[in-house]
């Protein structure tokens, strides 16, 4: 895991994002990127989501933060992950 | 009050008229308005000259609109074919055309994303619900239809090519819904959570079963884990339905499950694939009062088996045994009844057995086939073969063993490699790839793409970008494996049986 400062949490997100969920991959992730919509990160891409964020950014996910809100959009889990690292 | 015969005779002209019918979000519908909303379709789809025997496509998201759809086609004479909304719109276009529908009932949201790519099709008219109004004083006329007319066509993967149409009788939804209710006792008491989606067969009966006994169905489109527990504590929910994705996602991640109970959930049920037995074993600890039954069935035959949850301990990984009103028994190839513990085809007869495919009449017939064991002289009738290899144990029990062709299922859902990979091709990027499924402890089988580039530097992301424009999101392969070539058989053909081997002996998964 690397020192909080040096990680740039929206490319480390993208990245992850593009390489798990083939349907985001090579598209432009804008904050009112819906991620939820059509099935694009269905029930079981957010357990994987969830699991590199405590794994990769160190963020532990709390029971109240399986929500719909945090996940809705690019925008919504940039804004839930930096929330949870302040 | 007569047996139903009609799919919407189910329904009925009354009964519970004040029970609570439908329940979506904050909305909730008694059979009475129910009824009413059907007339009101019913009369708008006959106003729109649907003629009996007439394809309506249903491509609506999960709520009252659609449950009240399926009747209303029905009631109309019509034969209803529903579309899964997560469907990309040239896969919509596929089923819309292959099923030469007259109508297609939408909504202005799904019209807009999904409307274009069907707009030029000949002879289709399409209807919004949201505006979706008979010129008023017009008549619906008496429905004349009998059982044996087509009620519904499902549409299913196979392992080539694109889905293909399972088309079911009346007499079929109408037996399968009484076999279902039987075997579950499902009363006027129930109120059962609705998660898969009604262009399934599977997620179909319960809103078949549900209103047959005038229960309440819950429908819920969940995203996450604990969004189910919350609508069967808050709704007091009594049955739910899963494939085994939704059993994954109860046991793994749902936190709330653990703390919460469920008095209420008196029985769940497995379909669409085999649920591990640790997961089995889990849920029986997380909802210790609840009866858990282990079903079998392919939309071809509706429904086939199931295990008595007085028998999920002891044998936690089989499919059980033939439905009610049915006879399942496991044929080698030489069509022969297959001995305890020798593999066999699955083969299915009763009066849930399809009318077979939509305009395929060869792959009609390499399903539907006279009975094996009767020849028609001496009163054998037509069943049907499963393609799913199983053996039986000495107490007549079955186990699913394996396909004997490629398809692959994933979440549920049967997946046809051929489709995936003729999406891949035609993003001209590679020389050739096979697509296959490989096994999964959470999803069943992941689809995974093993391919022959064009040139050394494929981007692999790009290919599935272009491809996720194609295909829904849960047919689209993980990952896109290069390799300098593909296994062959010893007649030149893609030796997909020796890619799954190479992948699953060193991948250890």
């Amino acid at each position: 895991m690397l020192a909080p400062e040096q990680i740039d949490v929206r490319a480390v997100v993208t990245d992850y994002l593009r390489d798990r969920f083939p349907a985001l991959a090579g598209k432009p992730l804008e904050d009112t990127t819906p991620l939820l919509t059509g099935g694009l990160i269905d029930s079981l891409g957010i357990l994987d989501l969830t699991a590199f964020l405590a794994e990769r950014l160190g963020i532990q996910i709390a029971d109240e933060d399986f929500e719909p809100d945090n996940f809705e959009s690019f925008g919504r889990l940039i804004a839930f992950v930096e929330r949870r690292r302040s | 009050m007569p047996a139903p015969v009609l799919t919407h005779d189910l329904l009925g002209d009354s009964g519970g008229d004040g029970r609570v019918a439908l329940i979506h979000d904050a909305r909730h519908i008694a059979y009475a308005e129910l009824r009413a909303l059907v007339r009101r379709y019913a009369s708008a789809l006959h106003a729109a000259g649907l003629k009996r025997g007439d394809r309506v496509a249903i491509l609506l998201p999960k709520s009252i609109e659609e449950c009240a759809a399926i009747f209303a086609v029905s009631r109309a004479g019509g034969v209803f074919v529903p579309v899964n909304p997560l469907l990309r719109p040239a896969q919509v276009r596929h089923i819309v055309e292959d099923c030469e529908a007259r109508i297609l009932l939408t909504d202005s949201s799904l019209g807009e994303s999904h409307g274009a790519a069907v707009v030029d099709l000949p002879g289709l008219t399409v209807l919004d619900t949201d505006t979706l109004q008979a010129p008023c004083g017009h008549d619906l006329p008496a429905s004349e239809g009998i059982g044996e007319d087509l009620a519904a066509i499902l549409y299913t993967s196979g392992s080539t090519g694109r889905p293909k149409g399972v088309m079911l009788s009346h007499r079929n939804l109408v037996a399968g819904t009484r076999i279902v209710r039987s075997y579950l006792h499902i009363n006027s008491a129930d109120r059962i959570l609705s998660v898969l989606p009604l262009s399934f067969d599977y997620g179909l009966n319960q809103l078949l079963t549900a209103v047959e006994q005038r229960a309440a169905l819950v429908l819920l489109n969940f995203r996450f884990g604990d969004e189910i527990v919350r609508a069967i504590r808050d709704h007091e929910c009594t049955g739910l339905a899963g494939v085994p994705t939704v059993w994954s996602i109860l046991t793994r991640a749902a936190p709330l499950l653990p703390k919460t109970p469920l008095p209420s959930l008196r029985y769940i049920t497995n379909s669409g694939g085999a649920v591990p037995s640790a997961t089995t074993a889990r849920l029986r600890e997380l909802l210790s009062s609840t009866r858990i039954f282990l079903m079998y069935g392919l939309t071809e035959a509706f429904r086939s088996t199931y295990l008595p949850p007085e028998e999920v301990d002891r044998r936690p990984t089989s499919i059980g045994k033939a439905i009610p009103e049915c006879e399942v028994f496991a044929v080698t190839a030489d069509g022969q009844r297959a001995a305890p513990g020798e593999p066999g085809i699955l083969v299915h007869r009763g009066p849930t057995v399809s009318l077979g495919y939509w305009k395929r009449p060869e792959d009609t017939a390499r399903v539907l086939r006279p009975n094996p064991l009767i020849p028609p002289s001496c009163g054998g009738d037509t069943v049907c073969y499963s393609g799913d290899l199983v053996t039986q144990d000495e107490d007549g029990f079955f186990y699913f063993v394996g396909r004997d062709d490629a398809m692959i299922k994933s979440s549920g859902y049967r997946i046809s490699p051929t489709e995936v990979e003729e999406v891949l091709m035609a993003t001209g990027r590679f020389r050739q790839i096979a697509v296959i499924g490989l096994p999964d402890a959470i999803i069943g089988q992941r689809v995974h793409a093993v391919a022959v580039g064009r040139s050394e530097t494929i981007d692999v992301r790009e290919a599935l970008s272009a491809a996720s424009e194609k295909l829904a999101a849960f047919m689209l392969p993980r990952d896109i494996e290069l390799v300098a070539e593909l296994p062959v058989t010893p007649n030149g053909k893609i030796d997909y049986k020796a890619l799954v081997a190479e992948r699953v002996g060193h991948a250890g998964c």
